[in-house]
This record gives structure tokens, C-alpha cells and sequence, in this order.
């Protein structure tokens, strides 16, 4: 469900895994920061849908590639803060390099048949 | 505060989304939002999302949260569609239910041996051929004499033994009552294989006329009279007018040799004269045992009847040179006895002479049986094929959009898994009162029979996992089927109804009108059967009649005061109020047992009958008493009587059908009779009078019948009948209170209206036609909901046809005959396949159908048009609803 009404891109089914992972390289963040620094990246153009946001949190800590704990925020709020495990660091190695190549793949195959776009 | 993976509580994640929520809201209201709408925008932000709902437990996806969600899921949308949910359990449960306590039921009657040791080689001696006198006997009964020539000259058994039923008035320190015995020879306990429970068995020198009278308990008489006191050996109890000791208790579970009565006690042979007042075992003529070998080990039945056979010849040529030989005899009659077989039957089940009449009755319920089991296993099909294929869309959809196969299919079997469990743990409650109800009907108090309630766990296990498997297949069976065929697949078929789901359900449905309709015939049948057996032709009138029975000789009184205290029972029944009148017989009525000879008769040649008759000694007033007319001569007098203890018959009066059948075309009256079938013999006893036939011995077979004046013989044994203007049941106290008025010591059996006796006599007729009915309700009820299932389905597949229809002119009635047409057809294919199988079935129980045959075309048709019209009710609301449809429903139904 598109909240704003905006014409903001949604998240692409399987790719806010990645997001998280690399948001989460630059250091702990809670939820509500993940999905403002997602925003914030790609200056604006992708929307998290911040109920999507939370069942990601919990698949990516139930396989071991995070972990939360509850801290204080910036402005002394609390908030469950998460991390990358060693795993979730070699895992999130894994997934850029796999985006980079799905990237690379659909660039190159939409640079060989632009009319059909 | 530290997480860990996977143990987070619902409550731990709500508050994060609040907190996530308010970090939002301060972010939108930094940037200049106001508080209000920046609350308002955070929250929204979260869309319907549930994850906005953690704070209730959210099952984690797991294998058996997954389980469990199905499951909750698969509740709901049971309880979301009660009508086809219902009808599913009621399916299983009855299903399940009946089966089972009938299997339980049959298994005891039909397959189980009886608890004896190696039962398989436990053979029992029939005679194959022709009696004395012409006439095929009781092939199974056979004289003791046999038993005592055999058992010197054979050497493929290792041991052989004869019983014999009967009835004794037994004195304990509980009181004197009527209960059954069995006679048995001295070898019958060691060829059975049987040890004693507490003391011992009856053995070889029990069994003389010179030892002393002995009595062997059965576990459950000693448990219920002597409280299972092991002292009870030695004592002494009064067995008829003898005193007997109590040599020993049989182990539990042993009933005898005949599944249909459990004795009280068992009793060495010759104490024979005891309880029959006969005591001539050596009588060539008389054949009265049921005689049971066990074989050597490691030979065949089948060689040893062969091995039996040339020592069988030479008994019966040594035989016919008897002196007891009846002279007179035929040349083809003799011949026909010399070749006689002696045949080895198995005798592992027991005394199979009973089997005849309630073992068939069994093997109709086991069919009847298996026949609803399949239908309400069919509806149960059915409905579930309708529920999956009606969701197929839902499914597919869900499918696409990337919920896999296995879960859909998961749900599915979650769903079926869950009716399967309800329905089965139902059934299982419903089995042990169905079996209650049965046994209820079997009448087990009275007969003794050996059989309980018990539930067999073969029969339950085998019942619950056929429904099971039925309910999990046709309930997942289709989504498995869709997962192959992919989403597009599914999605592309545009009409559901004309699928493969949609043809199978045809196709059940066409069978359970069959087997419906094989049920309502049935009952029909065996409902008319029995109103035929009640009552109907030249019948007695059952009604206001009330008997009961006294044993003057058993309890101290000589022959002659015997007569003389029946003679002031029956006064006394007279005089008391209410009472129209009474009158006293030797036999019992009705009870197929009693008294029985050929008859020497001076006709146009002087012969015997073709076969041993029944015949009762009767006071006068009888036929008065039970509103048969005399249809020539007169009834017994004043006159015919003898006041001392011998046998001085002088008249006699026969049914009309002796007359027919041995004095055709002759005057009866005047003619003279004698029993026996020795025809060198002068036959002195007069024809007075000529009865109409009714049921006086037997109520499923009527034979010609001979009466002779109960005063001009012994009377030991006398049973009343007493007609009254009110009540029967309102007799009952008085009549007691006369025979106590007459010797307050006398013992009154059997005292009960006769309709009660009727009842009971007829109790597996009455089991048969009231499970008929129970079994043709249930099975109408269950194909007509399968054929409504199945039209109301059509009906929903076809709105759009019809809207164009209708759009193009068509008119409402021939939309509504689309419908008809659809049950009409699948009626008729389960008619045209029912009445062939009515047929082929109708030949096996036609033994068991009185005053009817089973191609009854009356029956046949009142039951073909029972289901056409209950079909046609089944397809009028379906079928109205279409041709209401309008051109504009239809495309909104799109």
C-alpha cells in the first residue's frame, strides 16, 4: 500500500534484504533510521513501506545475519537498535555482489533490445 | 534487555513499532509537520500492515505454528459454512459409529471360534440323507447311539463328544429359576480342550445312569449366584426335582457349543431323564444330540469323512436289521436310507443350527452396513471435492502470487485433517450406544445369548482409517491435483462445473442413489416381511392374550396331582376378573420346540407322514381362548378326560392343512390316527374336529398340526393362556396371585402377554426391519444432500448460460428443466443400476422374507418413487433459483 500517493519507487520484491544489510555497514541503526536512510540514499526516489520493514528485521535476525537490542536514541527515545553479525557482514558481501550482477545483467540485456523497454 | 533470535515476545515487537512510530512522528514534526498530522502520517505510514498487530500473539512460521494456524484457519472456515461441515461429521460419526458396533456385533456371532483348544480341528457329524420313514430331518441332530458305535470303531478322531440344549428349573440359595443347560457326554470337556475354572470338569464316569448327579457352572452364573465363592464346590443344588452337586466352575469367556445361548450349567447326558423326562439313550429312533470329533492331528476333514464312510455303511445296513426298524418301509425309502453319508462339518464356530436364523440377519446388517459406511463415505467425498474445487481459484490466485504449493496443499489437509479427527472421535462415542441399541433388539437378557456390546478394535481401526483416508484424499486431493496442473491452468477453466471435480460428483452421486435405493428396498421388504409374521391370514389374535407356565412334577407334585392342581390353576385364571378365558396346553406355543412324531393314519390305505409332525395336548376352550375357528366336528369336552397318570388318547382334531395334505377329498371326521410310524400298527385315536391352521408351533413356518385332549394324557408341565377383556400387561399380577393362591411353593415361568412373546421370538425380524428403516433414512438423507450439493453447484456454474438463455427469449420452465434433467439423469442411472443388485440380492435373503419375495414389484416401486421424489425435492430449489435468474444477474455475476 503506497502511502503517499507520490510517485516514489517501491521496493522491489527481495531487494530491501539487501538495503537493510548495507544500510547496517555504516553502524547500528533502529528501525525508523533504517527506513530514513534508505529514503535518504537514493534522495528520496525509494520508499520503504515501514510495515514491510519489520518482518524483514525479524527474518534477517532469525537467520543470524543481525541483531537487535534496545538503546536510546538520538533524541533520548528508546529504540531497538540493530547490528550486523560477523555473518550478516560476509552475508551482506554476497548480496551486493549478487545485485551487482542482476544490475549488470538487466543493463546489459535492456542496452541490447532498448526498443522492446 | 538484550534479544535473542527467536525468543522476542509479541508484546517486545509492539513496542518497537510504537517506538518506531514515535521516532517518526518527531522526524516529520522536525521537518516541520505539525504534531497532530505527523502522528497521523507515522502511523499511516505503517499502512494496515500487520505488523501494527504484534502485540497479539503472531505465530512465528514454523512447522508446527504452521500447523497450528492451519488448523485455527481451517476452524473458522468449518464453522464459516456449518450446513456441508455438519454433514460431513454427521457422515463420519454414523459411518464409523454403526459399522463398527455391527462388524463387533457379527464378528461374535459369525467368524470368531469358539475359545476351545486348536478349534480347527474340531469337526462336527451331520447326516447327509434321508431319516427313517422318508422325510429329510434335522440333518445336524443325531442319535446317541451313533456317537457310542463310533467311538469304538474310528481311528481319525482323537476324541469325540455329544450335547444337547436344554431347559431346568435350577435351586440355588438365590431362589429357584428357569435357566439353560447344556448336556454334554463324559469326553465333552477333554475333546474341547476346557479346564475347569475352580474343581473339575465333567468326566467319562459322570456320565452313567448309575453315578450320581453332578452339575459344572458357568463362570457368569457363579459369579452372579454364588458371588464367585470358590466353596461352592461339593454343595448341592436342585436341578428339577433332583439334587445335584456342584463339582466345578468353567473358565470365563466358555459358553458351550452354541453361540446363541450361554448355559447356566452343564450336565453329564445321562441326566437326560432329568431334565427331558426321557431317558432311553439307546433309542435308535430318537435323534436329539449334536455330536462333535476332534481330529488327529494332521489329518484332513475331508479324508477323514472319507475314512468314515464304509463304517458308516455298515451301520446303517446293520441297522435296517434292527428290531426298532420300523417294518412297513418302502423299498425306495429304505434305499434312500442306506445311502446316507455321515458328513464332517467344521465345528471350530460351534452348533451351527441356530446359525440359519439370526446368522443371515447378521450377514444383511454386515452388507447394509458396509453400504452406508461407503455412502456416507461418498457424501463425505463429495462435499469435500466441493469445498477444494470451490476454493481452486482462491487458491490459484494465491498460488501466483507466491504462496507455495505445499502450504496450499497443507491447508488443504489441515482442513480435511481436522473434519477427519472430529467426525472419527464422534463416531467412536456414537459405536458403543449403537451397540447398546442393538444388542437392546438382539434381546440377550432372555436368550442367554453370548454376545456383548463390546467394540472390536479390527472393526474400529479399519472403519476410522477408511474414513480417514477418504475424508484426508477427496479433501487435499484436489489441491495436489491443481499444484500439477500450475495456476494458469486452473485460472483458464472457466466454468468450474464442468470439470473433472464436477463429473467424479456425478458419478458418487449416481452410486449413492444406487445404494440408497438398495437400502429402501430392503427395508421395505423386511418391513413387510414382518407385519406378515405378526399377524395377517389365519392367524390368532395376539392381543388381550397373556401366558405363563407351571411345572407341577418338577417341584414335588406325582403325575396325577399334576393334572389336578393345571386343572385349579386354570379354574382360579377363570374366575379372576377381567378374564374372558383360559386354557392350559402341554407345549408351548410358537417356541418351534415341544412335541413331535410321525403320524400312523387310516386313510384310503393305512400310511405314516412323510414327516414327524407337531403336535400339543390341549384342554378344552383353546381355540375359543385364541379366536381360531373350528371349521368342522367339535372341540374337546368334559368328556375327553382321564384322571389317572397314563396315556389313554382316545380324539383327536387336526388343522386343515393335515387334511388337506393326508386325507385330501375324504370325510375327516371319524377317521382314526396313532402316533409313530409303524404301520403294522391299528391306529385307534378319532379325528373329532377339523381347526384352521395358524402359527401354533413355529411363526416362520406353518405345518400341519395335531391336537389331542391335554386330560387324557400326563400333564407335567402346563402353559396358560389366558384371554382378557382389558390389558394383557394388567393380567399379569393376578394370574400370579391365582397360580400362589393355588400352592404359594409353585414356580410361574415365562408369565408375559404373548404379543411379548412375539416380540420377542421375533426379535431379529424386528432388529432387521428397524436398522432397514434407520439404515434407508440415513442412506435417502445422505444421497439426497450429495445430489443437492451437486445441482445447487450446477446451478452456479451455469448463471451466466442461463442469463444469455433468457436474454434470448428462453422461458423459465425450460431453464428449470435443465436443472431436472441433470437429477433426472443421475436418478436413472441409479435406478437402472440399483434394481439388477436388488435383484441378485433379493435371492439371498429370500429365506428371510415371509409373505413377500424379494422382486416384490409393490415394494420395488413404492421404493422407486420414494427416491424420485425425494430427489425431485432436492433439485426443485436449485432448479427454481435458475430459472429466476435474470439476464442482468447473470452478467453481474461475472
Amino acid at each position: 500500500m503506497s502511502t503517499q500517493g507520490d510517485d516514489r519507487l517501491e521496493i522491489l520484491q527481495g531487494t530491501l534484504d539487501v538495503l537493510v544489510l548495507n544500510v547496517l555497514l555504516d553502524g547500528a541503526a533502529h528501525g525508523q533510521g533504517i527506513a530514513r536512510a534508505i529514503l535518504k540514499g537514493s534522495n528520496g526516489d525509494l520508499l520503504v513501506e515501514h510495515g514491510s520493514l519489520y518482518p524483514a528485521l525479524q527474518r534477517l535476525e532469525e537467520r543470524g545475519w543481525i541483531e537487535g537490542e534496545w538503546g536510546t536514541s538520538e533524541n533520548n527515545r528508546r529504540a531497538r537498535f540493530y547490528r550486523l553479525t560477523s555473518a550478516g557482514r560476509r552475508q551482506a558481501g554476497v548480496e551486493m555482489d549478487r545485485w551487482q550482477r542482476l544490475v549488470g545483467a538487466m543493463a546489459n540485456v535492456m542496452g541490447l533490445r532498448p526498443s522492446e523497454g | 534487555m538484550r534479544g535473542r533470535r527467536g525468543k522476542r515476545s509479541g508484546v517486545d515487537r509492539r513496542e518497537e513499532v510504537q517506538a518506531h512510530i514515535r521516532l517518526e512522528a518527531e522526524h516529520l514534526m522536525a521537518e516541520g509537520v505539525p504534531r497532530d498530522e505527523a502522528r497521523a502520517r507515522a502511523r499511516a505510514s505503517f499502512g494496515s500492515h500487520p505488523s501494527l498487530e504484534w502485540g497479539r500473539e503472531e505465530p512465528r512460521p514454523r512447522w508446527l505454528e504452521i500447523i497450528g494456524r492451519d488448523l485455527r484457519v481451517s476452524a473458522r472456515r468449518l464453522v464459516a459454512s456449518p450446513g456441508s461441515t455438519a454433514v460431513i461429521l454427521l457422515s463420519l460419526m454414523i459411518g464409523i459409529g454403526v459399522s463398527t458396533s455391527i462388524f463387533s456385533l457379527a464378528d461374535q456371532v459369525l467368524i470368531r471360534p469358539l475359545p476351545v483348544h486348536e478349534p480347527e480341528r474340531v469337526v462336527q457329524l451331520r447326516w447327509d440323507g434321508e431319516f427313517v420313514g422318508g422325510g429329510r430331518g434335522h440333518g445336524s441332530l443325531l442319535p446317541h447311539s451313533l456317537l457310542v458305535d463310533l467311538e469304538d470303531q474310528q481311528h481319525v478322531f482323537e476324541s469325540m463328544a455329544a450335547r444337547s440344549p436344554g431347559w431346568v428349573s435350577l435351586v440355588t440359595p438365590a431362589g429357584p429359576e428357569r435357566v439353560p443347560v447344556e448336556l454334554v457326554t463324559g469326553g465333552y470337556f477333554s475333546m474341547l480342550g476346557i479346564r475347569p475354572h475352580v474343581g473339575r470338569t465333567i468326566a467319562t464316569a459322570d456320565d452313567s445312569i448309575a453315578s450320581e448327579p453332578v452339575v459344572v457352572l458357568s463362570h457368569g452364573y457363579w459369579r452372579a449366584r454364588f458371588g464367585e465363592d470358590d466353596t461352592v464346590v461339593g454343595r448341592q443344588v436342585r436341578v428339577n426335582e433332583r439334587l445335584a452337586t456342584v463339582i466345578g466352575v468353567a473358565p470365563r469367556g466358555f459358553h458351550g457349543t452354541d453361540w446363541s445361548v450361554t448355559p447356566a450349567a452343564w450336565v453329564p447326558m445321562s441326566m437326560n431323564v432329568v431334565v427331558h423326562e426321557w431317558g432311553r439313550l439307546d433309542d435308535r429312533r430318537v435323534r436329539f444330540q449334536h455330536i462333535f470329533a476332534r481330529l488327529e492331528p494332521g489329518v484332513d476333514r475331508a479324508d477323514a469323512e472319507a475314512a468314515i464312510q464304509p463304517w458308516f455303511a455298515r451301520y446303517l445296513r446293520a441297522d435296517i436289521g434292527r428290531e426298532s426298524w420300523p417294518s412297513g418301509l418302502q423299498e425306495t425309502e429304505v434305499g434312500a436310507y442306506l445311502a446316507s453319508r455321515l458328513a464332517l462339518e467344521p465345528g471350530g464356530r460351534g452348533e451351527a443350527a441356530r446359525m440359519p436364523e439370526l446368522g443371515l440377519p447378521m450377514i444383511v446388517l454386515a452388507v447394509a452396513t458396509g453400504l452406508l459406511f461407503l455412502l456416507a463415505c461418498l457424501n463425505v467425498a463429495n462435499l469435500s471435492v466441493a469445498r477444494a474445487v470451490a476454493r481452486r481459484r482462491d487458491s490459484a490466485v494465491r498460488n501466483a502470487l507466491g504462496a507455495s504449493r505445499g502450504r496450499i496443499a497443507g491447508e488443504r489437509l489441515a482442513e480435511a485433517g481436522l473434519l477427519a479427527a472430529v467426525g472419527c472421535a464422534a463416531g467412536i462415542v456414537l459405536a458403543p450406544v449403537v451397540g447398546q441399541w442393538l444388542l437392546s433388539y438382539l434381546d440377550v437378557g432372555a436368550t442367554g445369548m453370548a454376545v456383548d456390546a463390546g467394540l472390536d478394535a479390527r472393526a474400529l481401526v479399519i472403519a476410522v482409517t477408511v474414513a480417514v483416508v477418504a475424508t484426508l484424499v477427496s479433501g487435499a486431493g484436489p489441491a495436489v491435483f491443481d499444484a500439477s496442473v500450475g495456476p494458469m491452468g486452473v485460472l483458464r477453466v472457466r466454468s468450474p462445473g464442468s470439470g473433472v471435480g464436477m463429473r467424479f460428483r456425478k458419478l458418487l452421486v449416481t452410486v449413492q442413489v444406487t445404494l440408497a435405493l438398495i437400502l429402501l428396498a430392503g427395508a421395505l421388504l423386511f418391513g413387510k416381511s414382518l407385519s406378515a409374521l405378526r399377524g395377517g391370514g389365519n392367524e390368532f389374535t395376539p392381543d388381550r392374550l397373556t401366558t405363563f407356565t407351571v411345572a407341577p412334577t418338577q417341584q414335588g407334585y406325582g403325575a396325577v396331582e399334576s393334572k389336578a392342581v393345571l386343572q385349579r390353576i386354570l379354574d382360579r385364571a377363570e374366575a379372576v376378573p377381567g378374564v374372558e378365558g383360559a386354557s392350559v396346553v402341554a407345549y408351548p406355543m410358537l417356541e418351534g420346540s415341544g412335541w413331535n412324531n410321525h403320524v400312523l393314519v387310516e386313510g384310503d390305505g393305512r400310511f405314516t407322514t412323510d414327516e414327524g409332525l407337531p403336535m400339543n395336548g390341549v384342554s378344552p376352550g383353546l381355540f375359543d381362548v385364541l379366536g381360531v375357528p373350528i371349521l368342522r366336528g367339535r372341540d374337546f369336552g368334559a368328556g375327553d378326560r382321564v384322571d389317572d397318570d397314563g396315556w389313554n388318547i382316545r380324539s383327536a382334531i387336526v388343522s386343515e392343512s393335515f387334511v388337506e395334505r393326508y386325507l385330501p377329498d375324504q370325510e375327516p371326521l371319524g377317521r382314526r390316527i396313532d402316533f409313530g410310524g409303524d404301520p403294522s400298527q391299528v391306529p385307534g385315536i378319532e379325528i373329532v374336529g377339523v381347526v384352521a391352521d395358524y402359527h401354533e408351533h413355529d411363526l416362520r413356518r406353518e405345518t400341519p398340526q395335531v391336537y389331542f385332549p391335554l386330560w387324557e394324557r400326563t400333564a407335567n408341565t402346563g402353559t396358560f393362556y389366558v384371554r382378557s377383556s382389558g390389558s394383557a400387561v394388567g393380567m399379569i399380577p393376578a394370574l400370579r396371585q391365582a397360580v400362589a393362591s393355588v400352592d404359594p411353593g409353585l414356580t410361574v415361568t415365562g408369565l408375559r402377554t404373548v404379543e411379548e412373546q412375539i416380540d420377542h421370538l421375533l426379535a431379529s425380524e424386528r432388529m432387521l426391519a428397524a436398522l432397514g428403516r434407520a439404515f434407508a433414512g440415513f442412506a435417502m438423507l445422505l444421497a439426497v444432500i450429495g445430489l443437492y450439493g451437486v445441482l445447487a453447484y450446477a446451478v452456479e456454474s451455469r448463471t451466466r448460460e442461463v442469463g444469455i438463455r433468457v436474454a434470448l427469449g428462453a422461458r423459465r420452465s425450460s431453464v428449470a428443466r435443465l436443472i431436472v434433467n441433470e437429477a433426472a439423469t443421475m436418478v436413472a442411472a441409479g435406478v437402472a443400476l440399483a434394481l439388477p443388485a436388488i435383484w441378485a440380492a433379493g435371492r439371498l435373503v429370500e429365506s428371510q422374507l415371509f409373505g413377500t419375495e424379494p422382486t416384490d414389484p409393490g415394494a420395488l416401486l413404492l421404493a422407486t418413487a420414494i427416491l424420485v421424489l425425494a430427489a425431485f425435492a432436492a433439485s426443485a430449489l436449485p432448479a427454481v433459483r435458475l430459472a429466476r435468474t435474470t439476464p442482468l444477474e447473470a452478467l453481474r455475476a461475472e
